[in-house]
């Protein structure tokens, strides 16, 4: 089953937004699986690079985001969890959500939407994906 | 008690498996080594894609080589790169930071612990060579390779995996030494650049266990990946054995020809026809393809030149149209033999053909990449001796200008690879430019010595009156004697 750019946008959206402890909480715990997918298949220098991209790109909308030269994932998502941690809720997650959305864009623009889709699926569950490419 | 039987595995890269002896030996240790940009990788890929299924599975580590974002990019590229069997039957593992990080053990326990979770039945580490280029390597010198290599060899082979290192090495041996002596198969790759043509080779240097085809093969990458032409090595035959047990002969469509040649040109023979430009070499060609045609016997025709003789030329464009002659019209510059020689028997075997026409030896070694025209002979005499071993009558033409002070019947002395020639040449007669031909030689029979005037008319060659009346022909100006 395929799915669009549109609907992998708002599956990320709403993931982003589940209820947990911290409204941070959940953003984090999707960049950790993904990472752990990820470098596993790139190394930790591909990620870490695509990563500082997103967060580059991404504070050009959420200034807040301060972007940073790639560093270990782990480090990277500390500071992630404190920017958002700072901002109210809603605009955390739509700039958690907009990161998360250009990273995967520029993944599927190196190594293709099948190969990205199935990563994401390693990463984050049938559950997580299946739930966008069975939305109407 | 029955001895171990290995089993060779299909690589899937077309041509590779006939290199190898049958394939590559389960759970054998293999080294795919060359230069950068060679295509081991490409070749990696392709061996895992077609082998690895849900039942035998392939784990790729990527090390320090070229950057995996990169090479998912440019190996999907390919249509054997199967995206469904991606993280179902094969699985990419990165290694960089076990090697930054840590000594050869981490990277062996980090191996391990990957194939035992995954257990899988192949094993890719790419690029090797970034892990004998690492400091630990450098600082524990050669033993600490070796060993290393030695362990990973081990390893795999308990668990049953069959393994391929891929590494980048400009010459076979040299620093290599260590994992050249673990490994039970080595692949060496390379491409060369003469004279602005470009060639890839391969070679296998080592294939324990079974008989590999020694020397080197050329290849190519297409959209498709690898494609690989075994360098045609002629088996031991008896000597003189070409067709002479059977006494079946081939009209060349040109009654008067046969005759001359006692009968026609004899089963699995090799025919030089030579002549200077315009003498109707391809028209003779085509007469022995439309013979064919006529009685049902399929034809080919490697062309590499067009006839000048437009009647000629449209007659063998309609054969090829209807089917019933096979075209290899090429005409880039950078073929080797080989890759001919593989068309040629491809579409020899596909359209049960009989007779094959290669016009002309000049256009042919034209077309060939110029470390190739080194040894034409040596190769010429390969693809006839392939072709007429497979039972096909051939013909040949062969250009030479007329030298009127020697006999010569081709340029680089061709003619004995040829079992008959013909020989074509302008003469003067009565102040006008006349054609003349003879038979030089048809091994093994009796043949016509005279020689005959023709003409070349609308429906082919007319032979004419012989010139046995006359002397001096061959020098371009015959005297009647």
């Amino acid at each position: 089953m395929t799915m669009t750019d549109q609907q992998r946008h708002r599956m990320i959206e709403r993931a982003v937004r589940s209820v947990s402890p911290g409204h941070a909480e959940a953003s984090i715990v999707l960049w950790e699986r993904l990472a752990a997918e990820l470098t596993g298949i790139i190394g930790e220098r591909g990620f870490s690079s695509l990563y500082a991209r997103s967060l580059n790109q991404a504070a050009l909308q959420y200034e807040w985001l301060a972007p940073h030269p790639p560093t270990a994932p782990a480090d990277a998502f500390t500071l992630l969890a404190s920017s958002l941690t700072a901002r109210a809720p809603a605009e955390a997650q739509a700039a958690s959500g907009a990161m998360l959305n250009m990273f995967i864009d520029t993944l599927i623009i190196l190594i293709g939407k099948l190969v990205t889709n199935s990563i994401l699926r390693s990463a984050w569950g049938d559950d997580v994906v299946n739930s966008a490419a069975t939305e109407h | 008690m029955t001895k171990v039987s290995i089993q060779r595995l299909a690589t899937g890269v077309p041509g590779l498996d006939e290199l190898l002896g049958g394939g590559v030996p389960e759970y054998s240790f293999n080294l795919l080594a060359g230069m950068p940009g060679s295509g081991k990788t490409t070749m990696a890929h392709q061996i895992m894609f077609s082998l690895a299924n849900p039942q035998r599975r392939a784990l790729f580590f990527t090390v320090l080589g070229e950057p995996p974002l990169k090479m998912l990019r440019y190996q999907q590229q390919f249509p054997f790169f199967d995206v469904s069997k991606v993280n179902q039957s094969i699985k990419f593992v990165n290694l960089a930071a076990d090697l930054l990080e840590g000594d050869f053990d981490q990277v062996l326990e980090r191996i391990n612990k990957e194939v035992q979770a995954f257990a899988p039945s192949l094993v890719f580490v790419d690029s090797f060579r970034s892990v004998a280029q690492s400091a630990q390597a450098i600082s524990a010198g050669p033993n600490g390779l070796q060993h290393f290599v030695q362990q990973l060899g081990t390893q795999m082979t308990s668990w049953l995996a069959t393994t391929f290192l891929i590494g980048e090495y400009l010459a076979p041996e040299s620093e290599s030494s260590p994992i050249f002596t673990v490994a039970d198969g080595i692949i060496w790759l390379s491409q060369l650049i003469h004279r602005d043509a470009l060639v890839r080779k391969i070679q296998v240097i080592k294939m324990r266990g079974q008989s590999q085809s020694l020397g080197m093969h050329t290849f190519r990458i297409s959209d498709n990946g690898l494609e690989i032409f075994p360098r045609a090595v002629l088996k031991a035959r008896a000597a003189g054995l070409v067709a002479e047990g059977s006494n079946q002969r081939l009209s060349l469509g040109i009654a008067a020809i046969d005759q001359m040649m006692g009968g026609g040109l004899p089963v699995g023979y090799s025919m030089l026809v030579v002549g200077p430009s315009g003498s109707g070499k391809t028209v003779l060609a085509t007469q022995f393809l439309d013979e064919g045609v006529r009685i049902g016997e399929p034809g080919v025709i490697a062309q590499f030149e067009k006839s000048s003789n437009r009647l000629m030329s449209h007659k063998l464009d309609a054969m090829i149209a209807s089917g019933d002659i096979g075209v290899i019209n090429t005409r880039t510059l950078d073929l080797s033999l080989d890759e001919i020689l593989h068309d040629l028997i491809v579409m020899i075997t596909r359209m049960h053909a009989k007779r094959v026409v290669i016009d002309s030896l000049s256009g042919f070694e034209m077309a060939l990449a110029a470390v190739f025209r080194e040894d034409f002979r040596e190769s010429l005499y390969r693809l006839v001796t392939s072709l007429t071993d497979m039972g096909v009558t051939v013909l040949m033409t062969a250009e030479m200008a007329d030298r009127y002070t020697e006999l010569r019947f081709s340029p680089h002395g061709n003619a004995f690879l040829a079992d008959a020639i013909l020989m074509q040449r302008y003469i003067e007669m009565k102040g006008k430019l006349r054609r003349a031909l003879s038979i030089v030689k048809v091994r093994g029979s009796a043949h016509s010595d005279d020689i005959y005037l023709y003409n070349i008319t609308a429906d082919g060659i007319a032979i004419g009156a012989s010139l046995e009346q006359f002397q001096g022909i061959l020098t371009g100006q015959p005297v009647a004697c």
